[in-house]
This record gives structure tokens, C-alpha cells and sequence, in this order.
């Protein structure tokens, strides 16, 4: 987060350049970094995942609304599920979840229960229909389900299917139901299209309309569609300003609602869809039950927030602070215990635990191993993948893993069973990659608890990274820490992640630019947040090539 | 708010204790998570020659011989549970019932158990009444455990037994009969002359792992002292003698739910505790005596539930206790009031959290009526 002098200077020279063509120059007055040109990719279609959803409908009509929901998943594209809902389509299979879930939410809308304080109107006669309370409720929701305001047309249309399904069931909320329902199941809703349109600056440019840039901004920082504040604002053009931008930046800034999107951005960097399906040995693991899994989630996302957001901490300390949350489900693999019983409680690990960083918290440990044991192999090639955000390439289909699954095998630790493919040059070139970072966490086994030994035999733990040698987990923190990829790492997977899509090469040192504000502000991802949606090269969009089908606002 | 936690194998917080030379040992914490009536089962039941209990609703059939009799019965007094000569409850009255079949009793010498009375033949002393002793399966003599008698042929209570699963589940899935022991000042798991046994209810609810039968409850996990139960912190000590835990015989109660839901109270006498300590957790025998008066009005309220599925009749059972009561005899009438029991235990290690000073540091010492035993 800026401070708070620095915010109020930082405002007082937006409202002196608001008049100012809008360019890449800092916003900061301390300094001016060069102006640099980003040309943008063009403009975006996404589909709205499951949180966008929920929050979507909890923020529009309350949190008790929505049922519990599970739409098909998107394809992980470039290390982000976000960039996936770029190229997502909807199959008839996904057509019928959506409709059902549709129906679900509007009835609950129009319950007894919800309609006196939802609905805002009420029928002339319950049993008829009535239009004039039909349009008010369409008018009011489906701009913010649409992100923008609906047309006389489109309102006309929604509200005959209200009209005339009351009159088919006699009663009017039934009707209302079925119309919400449409809006619920249209594509207006279900996808997040941007629009462009000329930029009135520069002519021969094109820019996102307020409505597009209210979206960006909305999904980045919130992972939820604009409220009607933002939506206000970009109707009446103030989001084409720095003032207006930065005056809605600051209050979504500022809101709870950016937890929500953090996490959101958290949960798809770190691949934590895979819980969805991770199951362990419970002969082997009986301390990781359900409750375990959901809790090892839970608690690197509020370790993350907490030291982000509430403690507006360096992101480089994710790799090595002490400081995190336990809850009973975690007791007995952390073999520490939660004075609150089952609620989180805040704890810092005793400096013996072993532990330190998200790379010894049991949802990276867990996720990166197989069912019956740990996978330094896995375990590596997640650390570089995700938070350094290098390739490393994939197995080859053939490998032989009979070696090192022989439990007669010679070598009772990973280690040395390991030592097979390091002596296979096929299969070297890759560990010799992976291993060393996967192998400094072998005092966790595949359910994340700590161990000294495996076989009986004392676990070596040591390792390296560029260079850097280190003896266990926590060396392996401190190394991560310290290398200049992670936070770069970091900075690349946010911008895309807001984008949409991966930057261009025209990116590049823009990218690298914010590299720099990010290493300035002292890693904080706050003011890293910042500087991303009040740039103009956030928002920067490609004019149309000669018959490639955009979207447009028809101006 | 102080806080404080029990550790086997893992980090442990040591405070020096003033008091002692030697700095206090580690603490082991546990949570009982079975349970039960140590009844010694032989193949075929050859422990119960004259066959297994029947239920009260037999034993009304065999009172009332006869529909038109049966009838007549429950046209009088309404259900036929109220087997009295005026209609009296069967389990609240069961002295006024003169049961018309025989109580199936255990009739085998062997049996889970220890010597409570420290004689070898079961003779009467100023405090115990004359009764048969056992041997326990190791071929040990000496073995006090009536209360195997009284309930050794009911098939309610055998393994797998309708009352046996359900008082099981009680203890796993009800937090109100969450027992939590600590076994502190520990300085060597394998041997060591004097540790303290500390005794608290509990309040969490078990986390279970995902094996069969609604799993076992998963160790190391935290169990909080519910210290709304003061009455329930109690203290005593034992030693550690080859990896087995053995505690002086001391009085205890602890927070038990009887039948479903209605709270009650176990109560055990010249209570002792013999556990071997495993990786995680201990098993072994809970033996002592059990006050009959005390015993009988907590085990009534079975009837409350579903006694023709329990597979019992109040009146027998009653009788039997009184029958085979061997302990705390009463000088004045010269009769036993309380009987000997043995419990088999299995506790897994868990993380004893203190939210309470008082917990820690003051619990009740309870009565112990002897030293450890050798």
C-alpha cells in the first residue's frame, strides 16, 4: 500500500495532470521514468469462472444466494486457469449447469424470504403481471450482470418473458424468476467482453471503453465483475481520466473485496485447483483427511493475504516467514497444537519445527507428491514452474520407474533411488534441473509431515540453486528468496493474470519497468497492484486487423 | 491467556520447576478412544455354558405365559417393561422383580483383569467380601473382575455387540465424553519411578482419518481441556516400568454420556491405570471398583432406550451386582458395595492444550489409596 503522504502527493499531481494526455508516465512525482510504448493485444473475451461467479452473485443480491457450483474447468494456459478462460467456450453439457444454477439463484431472488428486500417493488396483484415493477428489476440487475446499462430493447424483452410467465403460472415473482434466470444464462453475463472504441486523443488509436477498463480492473483487483460505483464511473467517462481512475483504484484498493481477488490470483499461480482431486494413501497418510485438505489450502491463502495485505509485508518473505495459521484439521501433520480448536488461529513455528515458508507448508508439500510418498522430482519442477516461472520440459512417456519404486531397492531415501535417472542421461538433463530444489524438502513426506529419516536411514536434504547451496527447507526459502526470478516471476504472473493473456514481446520492458517499481516499493504487491491498474499500459488495446471479428460498442 | 501444550515426540516446552531439582520431564498427552467392559470371549461363547442373556420382552413373555395372561398384563399396567407386582418399572424397581428365567452368568475361570484385593484366593477381608477369582488369559492368578460375570453373557455387550458399538461411538463422535490423560514430568519413556497422571474432560469433537467404520481417530491432534468441568481435573501419579504406565489406585470420576444424550458420570474406585506406550498412543487395562449404588443408576438408564435390542432385563443384571459385589464392604451390614471391573483402553496421542492456568497448575489431587503398584 502507498503511504499515506506518498498516496496524498501521488493524488494532488493526478489532479494537476488530469487534463494531460494520458501517457506511461509514472504517477509518482519523485521520479520519471522513461515513457514507454506498449502497444497491447486486443481486446479480450473471458469466461467467467466459478469465484467470479459466486462473488458476482454475492456482491449483486447477497451471499446466500448462490448454491454451491462446479462449471467446467478451464484449461491452464501459460501457468494461469485465467488465461484459459480466454479461448473457454461453454458445451451443451455446461449450457444445462449454467441454466440450472440460474434457476436456482433467481428463485432464491424471489423467495418470500429475499424478495421484500431484493425486489424493491412489489405487484399490483401478485397473481398477474406487472411490468412496471418487472422493468425496474430488470433495468436494475441487469446492468450489473451485464456490466452495462441494457437497452430499451433488451429490457422490453426480458420483461415480456417476466409478463408472460406470470401469466402462464398466475403469479408474478415465478415470472420474474424466469426472466432473472435468462439474464443469469445469457452470454452477456457469462462472458466478460471487452470493447473498444477510438481513442478521441489519437484518432488512429483505439482504447477500451470505460466498461472494458472497469472489467479489467474490476477482475484483477477483486475477481469479481465492477459494483455499480465503478460502473458509474465508467458510464460517465470517468475511468478515461487519472483522477477518475485513480479516485476508483483507491477505494477498491482500500475494500475487503481485494482479498477476495488476491486470493483468487493466489489460488491459480499456485495450481491450488489440484485439491480438487488430491487424494492420498490413508493407510500411509491417516492425518490427511478431507479436513486436512481443505485446511492446507486455506492456510497458505491466509498466509499469503495476511502477510500481503494485512501486514503489507515483502512478497520475497513468503519463502521464509514463520508466521501462519493452523487450525485442528492441520494439528496433527504440523504435530503442533491450535489453542482454538477448530477455528484458524495466528502461529509462529518454533525455530526447531523445521519449517519456514510456503515451500514447508503442507499444500505445496502435499500437491507436489504422489499418494504414497513424496516426489522431489514434482516438488522441484513446481518450484521453478510456479514461482519462478521457468519450463521445465515434461517427462518422456517411456521412463522406467521400477527402480526407483522397488521397495527391495538398495537405497532406502529418495535420494539415492533418484540416483538412477542421474545416471541416465535421457532422463538427467531434467532432474539435474528439478531434483536439487525437491530433494531440500525431503524431511516432509508425501502428506507434508516432517521426518528425520526414510528407511531408517537419515534423510540428506541438501541442495542447490543457481549456484547457492543449502542444506534443508529452510535453505531452500532463503534461496528462493533471494533470487531475483521470484519476484520477477511474481510481477509476470499478476500482469497476465489482469490481462487476459501473456504480454507481448512490446511488453517486455514494461515488464521490466515494473520489476524495478516493485523492487522500489520493497516487494510490497499492494503497491505493485497499484502501479499495474493506473498505468495506461494495462488498458493498452491493438486496433482491429482487417477482418479479425472484435468486439465493439458500435462507435 | 496461557498456553500450553503436550508433546511426545516432537518440540516440547520445558519450564523449570523451582521446586525440583532436576528439570520436569516431557508430557505425553491421550485420548481414550475405546473403551469397554474387558470381557474375556471364548469360541462359542464356552463362557456362558447355560446360553446368553434374554431381552426383557422374552422374560415378560415367560412372566406372562400365556397371549390371553400377556394380554391382560398390558391391558393393567400398559408396557411391558412394567413387570412389578403392581406395575413397577422393571429397570427403575428391579428389586420387586423376581426374574422367572434364570441370569445367564460367566461360568469360565479366565478373565481380563488384576488383583484388586491383593489376596490370591479371594477370601474376605475387613474391606472386600469373599468371592472366586480369575486368571487372566497369561495364566496370572489372583484376577478381580465381577463385574465380567454380571455381564460377561450378554450379547449386547460382546464384540460387535449392539451396547459395546454404541457406547463405542458414544466416546468417539460425543465430545462430551472426550477423556483426556497427561502423563507429565515423564524423564524416560521406557522406565521411570514417579509421573504424574492428570485427567481433564475434553471438549473437541475426534478428527477421524478415512479408514473403515468411520475410521480412527488420527493422532497428534489438538484436544482442548474443557475447564467449564473443573470437577473433572484430577491428578495422581504412576510410574513408567518398562514402557508400561502403571498409577496408584485412586478415586475418579470422569464425564460420561449414558444412553444418548443424557449427561452422567463414570465412577471408578482404587481406579489403576496399566497402558504400554506405543508410537502413538498406549493400550491396556483400566481396572478398579465400581460403587453398585452409583454403577446401577447410571446403567438403568439403558431401559430408557431400547431394551428388547439391548438384549438384557433390569432385574437380572440389578440382581447379579448385588450378588457379586466384592468391594467396600459396609461394616455395619457386613455387604459389599461396590464391584470389580476392568476396562480395556486404547488412547491415541493427542496435543493436550491448556486454556487455563488452573489447569495446569492446580489440578485436584485425587485419593490414591496406595502407592504404584510393583
Amino acid at each position: 500500500m502507498l503511504k499515506p503522504c506518498f498516496r496524498a502527493a501521488a493524488i494532488l499531481m493526478l489532479a494537476l495532470l488530469a487534463k494531460v494526455p494520458v501517457t506511461l508516465a509514472a504517477t509518482e512525482a519523485a521520479s520519471t521514468p522513461p515513457e514507454l510504448s506498449v502497444e497491447g493485444g486486443p481486446p479480450t473475451v473471458r469466461l467467467i469462472s466459478d469465484a467470479q461467479y459466486l462473488n458476482a452473485i454475492a456482491y449483486i443480491f447477497g451471499p446466500d444466494v448462490a448454491p454451491s457450483l462446479h462449471f467446467p474447468p478451464l484449461r491452464r494456459t501459460e501457468g494461469l486457469l485465467a488465461l484459459g478462460s480466454k479461448s473457454a467456450g461453454v458445451t451443451a453439457g455446461a449450457v444445462q449447469a449454467y441454466e440450472a444454477v440460474a434457476q436456482t439463484i433467481a428463485a432464491n431472488v424471489v423467495d418470500p424470504h429475499h424478495r421484500s428486500f431484493l425486489i424493491g417493488c412489489m405487484p399490483k396483484v401478485e397473481t398477474k403481471r406487472d411490468d412496471r415493477c418487472a422493468t425496474q428489476v430488470i433495468a436494475r440487475y441487469g446492468r450489473l450482470l451485464f456490466r452495462r446499462p441494457l437497452s430499451k430493447a433488451e429490457v422490453k424483452a426480458y420483461v415480456d418473458i417476466a409478463g408472460s410467465d406470470a401469466e402462464t403460472l398466475n403469479d408474478f415473482y415465478s415470472g420474474l424468476s424466469s426472466s432473472l434466470s435468462a439474464l443469469l444464462v445469457s452470454p452477456e453475463f457469462l462472458y466478460f467482453v471487452e470493447t473498444e472504441e477510438r481513442d478521441p486523443h489519437n484518432p488512429k488509436n483505439m482504447r477500451l471503453t470505460g466498461q472494458a477498463k472497469a472489467m479489467r480492473l474490476s477482475l484483477l483487483l477483486w475477481n469479481a465483475p465492477p459494483d455499480e460505483e465503478l460502473l458509474e464511473a465508467a458510464e460517465r467517462g470517468q475511468l478515461q481520466t487519472r483522477e477518475g481512475l485513480s479516485k476508483q483504484v483507491d477505494r477498491m484498493l482500500a475494500s475487503p473485496r481485494m482479498e477476495s481477488g488476491l486470493r483468487a490470483f493466489f489460488d491459480d499461480m499456485f495450481i491450488f485447483e489440484g485439491f480438487n482431486a488430491l487424494a492420498k494413501d490413508a493407510i500411509i497418510y491417516p492425518a490427511f483427511t478431507q479436513g486436512a485438505v481443505e485446511a492446507a489450502r486455506e492456510q497458505t491463502l491466509r498466509t499469503v493475504i495476511d502477510h500481503l495485505v494485512a501486514r503489507n509485508g515483502d512478497y520475497r518473505d513468503l519463502f521464509t516467514t514463520r508466521h501462519t495459521f493452523l487450525n485442528s484439521q492441520l494439528s496433527p501433520l504440523y504435530k503442533l497444537p491450535v489453542e482454538q480448536g477448530g477455528d484458524w488461529v495466528a502461529y509462529d513455528l518454533p525455530a526447531d519445527a523445521g519449517r519456514g515458508g510456503l515451500l514447508s507448508e503442507i499444500s505445496f508439500l502435499a500437491l507436489n507428491s504422489h499418494p504414497g510418498r513424496s516426489s522431489p522430482t514434482r516438488r522441484g519442477r513446481a518450484v521453478r514452474e510456479i514461482f519462478l516461472c521457468q519450463k521445465v520440459p515434461d517427462p518422456p512417456p517411456n521412463v522406467d520407474f521400477s527402480k526407483f519404486e522397488d521397495a527391495a531397492h538398495s537405497a532406502k531415501t529418495a535420494r539415492g533411488r533418484l540416483a538412477e535417472h542421474a545416471t541416465n542421461p535421457v532422463c538427467a538433463g531434467c532432474h539435474k534441473i528439478t531434483d536439487p530444489l525437491g530433494l531440500a524438502l525431503e524431511n516432509f513426506d508425501g502428506a507434508g509431515e516432517f521426518r528425520r529419516t526414510e528407511g531408517n536411514e537419515l534423510i540428506d536434504a541438501s541442495g542447490s540453486l543457481n549456484g547457492v547451496s543449502f542444506s534443508d527447507a529452510d535453505g531452500l526459502g532463503k534461496a528462493i528468496h533471494d533470487s531475483p526470478e521470484a519476484p520477477r516471476c511474481l510481477v509476470q504472473r499478476l500482469y497476465a493474470y489482469g490481462l487476459g493473456y501473456k504480454p507481448g514481446t512490446d511488453q517486455r520492458a514494461w515488464l521490466e519497468e515494473l520489476d524495478k517499481r516493485f523492487a522500489a516499493h520493497g516487494y510490497r504487491i499492494v503497491d505493485l497492484l497499484h502501479e499495474i491498474v493506473t498505468s495506461p499500459a494495462f488498458y493498452a488495446v491493438t486496433a482491429p486487423k482487417s477482418g479479425e471479428v472484435v468486439a465493439s460498442n458500435g462507435s | 491467556m496461557h498456553f500450553h501444550h503436550s508433546l511426545a515426540l516432537v518440540a516440547t516446552l520445558f519450564l523449570l520447576d523451582a521446586a525440583s531439582a532436576q528439570p520436569p520431564g516431557k508430557t505425553l498427552g491421550f485420548t481414550f478412544d475405546e473403551w469397554g467392559y474387558a470381557l474375556y470371549e471364548m469360541p462359542g461363547a464356552a463362557e456362558c455354558p447355560a446360553g446368553l442373556q434374554i431381552s426383557d420382552l422374552d422374560m415378560f413373555r415367560a412372566q406372562y405365559q400365556t397371549e390371553e395372561e400377556q394380554n391382560q398384563a398390558l391391558s393393567k399396567h400398559g408396557f411391558y417393561l412394567n413387570r412389578g407386582p403392581n406395575g413397577e418399572s422393571d429397570w427403575l424397581y428391579p428389586q420387586l422383580v423376581t426374574e422367572p428365567v434364570v441370569y445367564r452368568e460367566v461360568q469360565s475361570k479366565i478373565a481380563i483383569g488384576k488383583n484388586l484385593d491383593g489376596t490370591t484366593d479371594g477370601k474376605g477381608t475387613g474391606k472386600t467380601c469373599a468371592h472366586e477369582k480369575f486368571v487372566d488369559p497369561q495364566g496370572h492368578p489372583g484376577v478381580d473382575n465381577q463385574m465380567y460375570r454380571v455381564l460377561g453373557c450378554h450379547a449386547g455387550w460382546k464384540k460387535g455387540g449392539f451396547l459395546s458399538d454404541f457406547v463405542h461411538n458414544l466416546l468417539r463422535n460425543e465430545p462430551y465424553d472426550r477423556l483426556l490423560v497427561e502423563i507429565s514430568n515423564v524423564h524416560d519413556l521406557q522406565n521411570d519411578p514417579d509421573v504424574t497422571v492428570s485427567f481433564y474432560k475434553g471438549r473437541d469433537q475426534l478428527i477421524m482419518d478415512g479408514g473403515a467404520n468411520g475410521g480412527k481417530p488420527v493422532p497428534w491432534q489438538t484436544q482442548r481441556i474443557d475447564d467449564r468441568f473443573p470437577e473433572y481435573i484430577q491428578s495422581t501419579h504412576g510410574r513408567i516400568e518398562n514402557g508400561v504406565l502403571k498409577t496408584a489406585p485412586a478415586n475418579v470420576r470422569f464425564a460420561q454420556l449414558q444412553v444418548i444424550r443424557v449427561p452422567g458420570e463414570f465412577r471408578l474406585l482404587d481406579m489403576q491405570l496399566e497402558l504400554r506406550l506405543t508410537e502413538n498412543g498406549a493400550e491396556g487395562l483400566m481396572v478398579g471398583y465400581h460403587d453398585t449404588d452409583n454403577w446401577w443408576k447410571n446403567y438403568r438408564k439403558l431401559g430408557l432406550g431400547a431394551p428388547s435390542v439391548e438384549l438384557q432385563s433390569g432385574p437380572g443384571v440389578y440382581a447379579a451386582l448385588q450378588r457379586y459385589a466384592d468391594g467396600r464392604r459396609d461394616e455395619t451390614t457386613g455387604k459389599c458395595t461396590a464391584i470389580s471391573a476392568a476396562y480395556q483402553i486404547h488412547a491415541t496421542s493427542v496435543l493436550v492444550v491448556h486454556n487455563n492456568d488452573q489447569t495446569k497448575s492446580n489440578p485436584q489431587v485425587i485419593a490414591a489409596s496406595g502407592p504404584a503398584p510393583k
